[in-house]
């Protein structure tokens, strides 16, 4: 049987300097999610984040947010482990595992460039945050956006600081990452090893044309949302996050394919 | 006419074992070049070293080897932007200051490489980029994973990079792109038909990758002590031209050419010499 398709919103557009943030407080991005939700969506990626939508180590608004969440149903929490990068030690930058409901949590698996800006991420802190993930109980999702990050998997795998099935997440798009072409997606995926999972999450996403095509050769996983929208919202064809949670839907039934309840898509993960 | 191959010589070992004949003072090294060229080399990727055996950025250094190497060969002089991130931007740019420096490389982006953590940020870029084609020296770019390659686009739009590009692809440690044929495959597939490239392997341990790139169509190979100490199965150690001589007897078997500084300096659009 060919297994129904996670689809995982990523709701909240990330804090552009000239625009005023548009969804922290924990009632509305729960409604929000709620509506994704219901349109097909069984994971939502989330940021720890104050209620003015900056980045903090204090989990009390993150644990609001997921308190007002499972209120409403139930849909896999996916938190992201990278942020404030340049600001605290790196001891301090996976608060969201913290939190127990944390299910799923993205690695880093590299240093790259972020348009004008970079990312640092060292072996060494791909080793700290995997063991953190590791000890969390916490399920890794593995963020990739090139091939050398592909290999860096198979080199901590080795180390056995991985799972032993995989879920990556192949992140193309952004300047300085793998172009969000099928020729950059095909690229990635030959060093998907077999029998793995992958999902992808494309950053400046204006259509459905790369998330058609990784749905048609495997994906596990389709991530949209307004924070994949960075900087090009006034170009987007969808202006919340329940169209475009609504427009991969239709486009994954389209196809005659079958989109995860949260249950199935702990199944296919091997969580929970 | 068969296709002439420059062979590129790196004769400076990063952190060699004790028993590596590694050439270190100015003296030892231009003799060691000197020693390639004569097995073929046409170009050499130089880095030099203080007294303490310390990468250095110290221009005295660098063109008092020049004037060594100058003495016997008209080999090219390779050097690169690429350096310790404690190194500031100027001291990136050393190797501009000296008007013998011919090709300079340019590390396409940011990436791990191993342990350490390499900077290049798109303003980095550019304005190294800028230098060197004020400087009128060619641009090797060096490449080691595909978005280096988008990176190379969004600066040859910007108009930063001279044409024709050649890409000089550096795979095997970890954090970039494996040195295998699928890698060397996929890259070649990113850039555009008929762009030059070649190959720099970490580690080399045999010609089998280079062979791979020569046959579907390197115009280039790096090879000596900055990429492996031998490239003979069951040598662990091996001189620099020994490597030199053992690569340009296969480019021959290979029924291909191995060229001369001159040819090389047009294969590459480099511009005379000073």
């Amino acid at each position: 049987m060919i297994e129904p398709v996670i689809v995982c919103v990523a709701p909240i557009e990330r804090r552009a300097p000239q625009r005023p943030p548009l969804l922290f407080d924990p009632v509305e991005v729960a409604e929000d999610v709620y509506s994704c939700m219901l349109a097909g969506a069984s994971m939502v990626h989330l940021h720890v984040c104050n209620r003015e939508g900056w980045q903090v180590g204090e989990t009390d608004v993150y644990s609001e947010t997921l308190d007002e969440i499972s209120a409403r149903g139930d849909v896999i929490i996916h938190a992201s482990t990278g942020d404030r990068s340049f600001q605290v030690p790196r001891e301090e930058r996976c608060p969201a595992l913290n939190e127990p409901r944390t299910e799923v949590a993205v690695l880093n698996m590299g240093t790259f460039n972020v348009m004008d800006s970079k990312f640092i991420c060292s072996l060494s802190d791909i080793r700290y945050f995997a063991q953190c993930i590791q000890q969390a109980g916490v399920y890794p999702e593995l963020r990739c956006s090139d091939i050398g990050m592909m290999c860096t998997a198979d080199l901590i795998a080795a180390e056995g600081l991985l799972p032993e099935k995989r879920f990556y997440s192949l992140s193309v798009g952004m300047p300085g990452s793998m172009p969000a072409s099928p020729d950059g997606l095909w690229s990635l995926l030959r060093y998907v090893p077999k029998g793995h999972l992958w999902g992808l999450a494309q950053q400046h996403v204006l259509d459905l044309n790369l998330a058609t095509f990784a749905v048609s050769i495997g994906a596990t996983c389709i991530r949209v949302g307004m924070e994949t929208c960075y900087g090009m919202l006034e170009q987007s064809p969808w202006l919340n996050n329940v169209d475009v949670v609504d427009a991969v839907v239709r486009m994954i039934h389209g196809m005659g394919r079958e989109v995860a309840t949260p249950e199935q898509a702990r199944n296919i993960l091997g969580i929970g | 006419m068969a296709k002439p191959i420059v062979i590129v010589v790196s004769p400076v070992a990063e952190n060699p074992p004790a028993i590596l004949p590694n050439p270190v003072d100015p003296q030892e090294l231009a003799e060691d070049i000197h020693a390639c060229a004569e097995q073929g080399a046409s170009m050499v990727h130089l880095h030099v070293r203080d007294d303490c055996g310390q990468p250095t950025a110290d221009p005295s250094i660098f063109s008092a080897t020049l004037d060594l190497i100058r003495q016997q060969d008209d080999i090219v002089i390779q050097s690169t932007t690429c350096g310790p991130s404690t190194w500031g931007e100027e001291d990136h740019c050393a190797c501009l200051h000296d008007p013998r420096v011919e090709v300079v490389q340019l590390n396409m982006g940011s990436t791990n490489i191993g342990e350490l953590v390499y900077i290049n940020t798109r303003p980095d870029l550019r304005y190294w980029a800028e230098r060197i084609m004020q400087a009128n020296v060619r641009t090797e770019l060096e490449i080691s994973d595909v978005s280096m390659v988008a990176n190379v686009r969004t600066l040859a739009q910007e108009g930063l990079l001279p044409q024709p590009l050649f890409y000089g692809f550096t795979l095997g440690y970890p954090g970039i792109m494996p040195a295998t044929s699928t890698a060397v495959w996929t890259l070649r597939k990113w850039i555009a038909p008929d762009t030059l490239w070649g190959l720099s392997e970490y580690p080399m341990r045999d010609l089998s990758l280079v062979s791979f790139a020569l046959s579907s169509g390197a115009t280039f190979v790096r090879i000596g002590y900055e990429n492996s100490y031998s490239v003979i199965p069951g040598r662990p150690y091996m001189r620099n031209a020994d490597m030199v001589a053992h690569l340009a007897q296969f480019i021959r078997i290979m029924g291909l050419e191995v060229a001369t500084p001159e040819q090389a300096r047009n294969i590459l659009c480099i511009s005379q010499a000073n």
